[in-house]
Formats: C-alpha cells, structure tokens, sequence
C-alpha cells in the first residue's frame, strides 16, 4: 500500500474515531447520571438488608 | 508563568467536585465488595465512563502523543489495534463473559478457583510487581506535563503533584470503587471536553495539509505506513494484537470494571462501546503530537513537544478548563490504578497466606492500608527511575511482567480441560521471563514482549502434559 493510500486510510480512521468518541461522551454525560442514582439506590437497598449468617 | 487567575479558579474548583463527589462514596461502603467492585451494579454508561476514565489519563496523552511525534501518523496503527480489539471482544464475550459470570474481584482469585491457591500467591506477586512499576512512571510524567503547560517551575511541580496524589488516595482510601466509579463519571465528561478542544485547537493551529507535508518531510513513507515504519513491522503488530487481547481481558483495573457490571450482558456492551472511544484515545493524542511536529519541528523532546506545543495555543480560561480536564484524566487513572494494585496485595497476597481468612470489614481495613503503601512507592519510584527509551514502550513491558502469563493460563484455564497447575505455574514464569529480557537483555520491546506471550504458551502446553493430571476443572463449569 502506498503513502498516499495510507494517508486516505488514516483519516477516514481518525474521522471515525474522533466523532464516536465525541458521540459516545455526550450520550455517556446525558445516561450516565441515571445509572450512577441506580448504583446509589442499590447500595442503599444493600446496606438496609440484614447480612446472611454465614458472611462477615 | 502561563496560568491566569481565570484559570486557577477553574481548576481549584474542578478539584472541590471531584473530592466532594469522592468522599460522598464512602457512606455507601457495607463490605469488601462495595469496596472493590462496587456492589456489582454498574451499568451500562457508567461502565463506559468508568472504563474510560481509568485507561485515559494524562499519562495516555504523553505516551500517545510522544509516539504521533516520533512515529508520525503510523503511529494510529497502536489506536486502531486498542480499539479494534477491545469491540471484538465486547461482541464475542472472549474471556470476560465467564470471568464475568465467575463473580471475580481480583485475576488472581480465578488462578486459585482453576489451579491452585498457591499460584493465585504467585500470580498476585507477579501482577503487583508489573502493576506498580508501570504505574511508577505516571507521576514524573503527569508532573512534566502540567509544569510545562501551567507553568509552574519543575521544583514546585513535586509537591503539586504530591498534593493530588495524597487527594485521590483520601477518596480512594474511604470510598473504594463506589467513589471511584462516581468521580469517574465526571472526570470523564471532563476528560472527555479537554481531548476535544486540545483536538480541535491543535488541528487549527498546525493545519492538516501541514501535518501531513511535516510527517513526510522528517519520515518518508514509513511516517504513514507501519508495516515500512523502523519502530513497528508486522512483529510490532502481531504482539499489539496479543498484547491489547491480553489488557483487555486480564488488565487488572479493566478487569475491575468487567467484574462490577451488573452482568455479563452489560460487561459485554460497555467493552463494545469502549472499543470505540479507544480508537480516539489512541488517535487523538497521536494528532496532537504530529502537530506538535508541524509546529516545533524535530529535534525536540519527544516527550515534552506536545505539552510545549499546548502552552502555545492555549488561550486563558481554556488553558484552566484542559488542565482541568487532563488533572481528571490524571486523577481517574490513578485512583482506579491505586485500588487496583492494592487490591492484589491485599486480596491475592496477604489474605490467602494467612490461616484464617480476613472478616469482610478487616478485609477492607487492609486494602486501605495498600493503598497508603503503593501511593508512598510509586511516589519514590516516580523521583528516582529515568524511563530507558520511549515511555509506551517500558508500560508495554511492565505490564506483559504479568499479562502475557494471566492471558495465556485464564485462555488455557477457560477454554482448554487439560490445563493443570504445573501448566499455569510454567505460563506465569515464563511470561515474565520473557518480559524481563527487555529489561536484562535490552532486547526490543516488541521481541521482549512477543517472546512473553510465547513462552508463556509454551510453558502451559508442555507444563500441562507434563505436569500430570489436571486439577478439577468441573468446579469452574458448575458455578
């Protein structure tokens, strides 16, 4: 493959690769903070419940 | 002095957030599994944000960006194989669904669930030696960027830097992964803001016809093709591919992540949807030295040209969001790494060798105390150790210490019955035998690291016709 082949390649390759990482933040910062208040709801449920017996 | 009071006071309070957002996390702390693997239920977004945070710092930046400066744009083979690999194993489960579905905390733990509790010691010792000495080099370097882009003389740098460590380790220390997990979610939106702008700036301000003409100018063809580039060839790919399969599935902080998914499922979906920012975390950063290339031109150091570069661009009130972006990189690394090689001491080293297992409780007092004990030794090491070439290659290295013998004995232990313990025993000996040849020998890193991997195989192959009859395997299978 030549030079020039490989530049064509190269920035088809850094276009997809810098707008999915742009993408993938932007939907992470808008759903995420759902996901962080399930973990926190979780955790609180765990910390209410009893331990079983046979642990610590 | 390059910062502005606009941008101290960006960044004094990105630090507020993220240390009040930390501290928040240890209220929620009920057990060793809260503490390591947050309960087991994270989802799929936070599993993107918290696997992203952990393997983006501003480590990643130097180290990619030294290699665009070095390699030019053959360098974003090294992105593409990162990212390529880590949507494969998202789409397949290779490895990580039954490690997954194994309910883990730590790599070693499987070694004693599929050989023997003795090799999980071996594997434990093995894993906190690669670990920490990669994690050794984070601060110098985190430390030379934020000196050259803010400023600051190098001597007052040390006890900035001193000053961030001992913040992640007091969060780190109380909340464990839950805090970990929720301050990876804002330093990734963070991160996240900086790797773009820094993007979009370095781009503007070098020109892209520009970067192409500097990148042939000083390489020739092998600055686009890396098959022809001196620095890589098809050796250099083959172990990229080995050695990104192996991270992804037997990194110890990725691992981490995988273990703290609600499920397989999930585990599988955030590794897909990772890959893809991967691409970027190699590629970005890469651009950003080329640019630092196009501007600076050669001759500079390496390491340094891309922060150099920045300083330059940089408008005030921007500098302070980017370096507040780059001290969350710095700060989700680096938390996430502490609790990680802590976790091994503490869970694979320590508390096995004991007679009487640890109660949960003790059990957490006792990652606390690793965490103190790594953030002191990779302070130390940080000052002292001079990096032997360029720094992506010395973490390759330092991490295959472990990697290539986990990858090789967890493949050989999920998918292959023969498997025994003198094969996983021969697979962990021989990987890091063939890892410490870069550092005793001098050979290259890519043979050093290539040769990790095969002799690992070779050593769980002949080990496990060798060594007898297999350890009860169907333990695994009825779980």
């Amino acid at each position: 493959m030549s030079s020039s082949l490989w530049w064509q390649f190269w920035q088809l390759a850094f276009v997809i690769a810098v707008s999915s990482f742009a993408l993938i933040a932007v939907l992470v910062a808008i759903r995420g903070f759902s996901d962080l208040r399930d973990l926190i709801r979780l955790l609180k449920r765990e910390q209410q419940t009893p331990p079983a017996p046979h642990q610590d | 002095m390059n910062f502005t009071v606009l941008d101290w006071s960006i960044v004094v309070l990105y630090l507020g957030l993220s240390m009040a957002a930390g501290l928040y996390g240890q209220r929620y702390i009920s057990g060793v599994a809260d503490f390591l693997v947050a309960g087991r239920g994270i989802g799929l977004f936070l599993g993107i944000s918290t696997l992203a945070a952990t393997e983006i710092g501003t480590i990643t930046f130097m180290y990619y960006a030294e290699l665009g400066y070095k390699t030019g744009f053959a360098s974003f083979i090294n992105g593409l194989i990162a990212g390529g690999v880590m949507i494969m194993i998202g789409r397949t489960g290779f490895v990580i669904k039954r490690l997954r579905e194994l309910e883990l905390m730590t790599i070693p733990e499987y070694f004693e669930r599929r050989y023997s509790r003795r090799l999980r010691v071996l594997t434990g010792v093995l894993v906190a030696t690669g670990g920490i000495l990669n994690m050794g080099v984070f601060l110098k370097i985190e430390g030379t960027f934020l000196a050259i882009i803010s400023g600051i003389p190098l001597e007052h740098l040390k006890a900035v830097m001193t000053g961030i460590l001992l913040l992640e380790l007091a969060y780190t220390v109380l909340g464990g992964m839950v805090s970990v997990v929720i301050t990876d979610f804002i330093q990734f939106v963070a991160l996240s803001a900086g790797a773009l702008i820094v993007t979009a700036l370095s781009i503007h301000a070098a020109g892209w016809q520009k970067m192409h003409d500097a990148v042939f100018n000083t390489m020739g063809t092998g600055g686009f093709d890396p098959i022809m580039a001196p620095q890589y060839g098809w050796e250099f790919i083959a172990f990229q591919i080995l050695f990104w399969m192996a991270i992804n599935t037997c990194w110890q902080t990725t691992a981490m992540r995988t273990f703290s998914t609600r499920d397989s499922a999930v585990s599988q979906r955030v590794f897909m949807w990772t890959g893809f920012i991967y691409l970027g975390r190699g590629m970005l950063p890469m651009l950003w030295g080329i640019a630092a290339l196009a501007m600076l031109g050669p001759g500079h150091d390496s390491l340094n040209a891309m922060p150099i570069m920045l300083g330059r661009i940089l408008p005030s009130g921007l500098r302070g969001i980017v370096v507040a972006g780059m001290l969350a990189a710095t700060m989700s690394v680096n938390s996430s790494y502490l609790l990680g090689w802590s976790s091994i001491i503490a869970q694979d080293i320590v508390n096995p060798l004991r007679r009487q297992a640890l109660s949960s409780r003790a059990q957490v007092a006792l990652n606390r105390i690793a965490n103190v004990f790594v953030s002191l030794f990779v302070m130390f090491w940080g000052l002292w150790y001079t990096l032997p070439g360029p720094a992506y290659f010395y973490l390759n290295i330092t991490a295959t210490i472990f990697v290539g013998g986990s990858f090789v004995a967890i493949v050989g232990g999920l998918y292959w019955k023969r498997a025994n313990v003198a094969g996983g025993y021969a697979a962990m000996l021989g990987g890091a035998a063939g890892a410490f040849a870069f550092f005793f020998l001098k050979w290259p890193a890519s043979r050093a690291g290539f040769g990790a991997f095969a002799l690992a195989f070779a050593g769980l192959v002949a080990g496990s016709f060798l060594g007898g009859r297999s350890h009860d395997a169907r333990r695994l299978q009825n779980l």
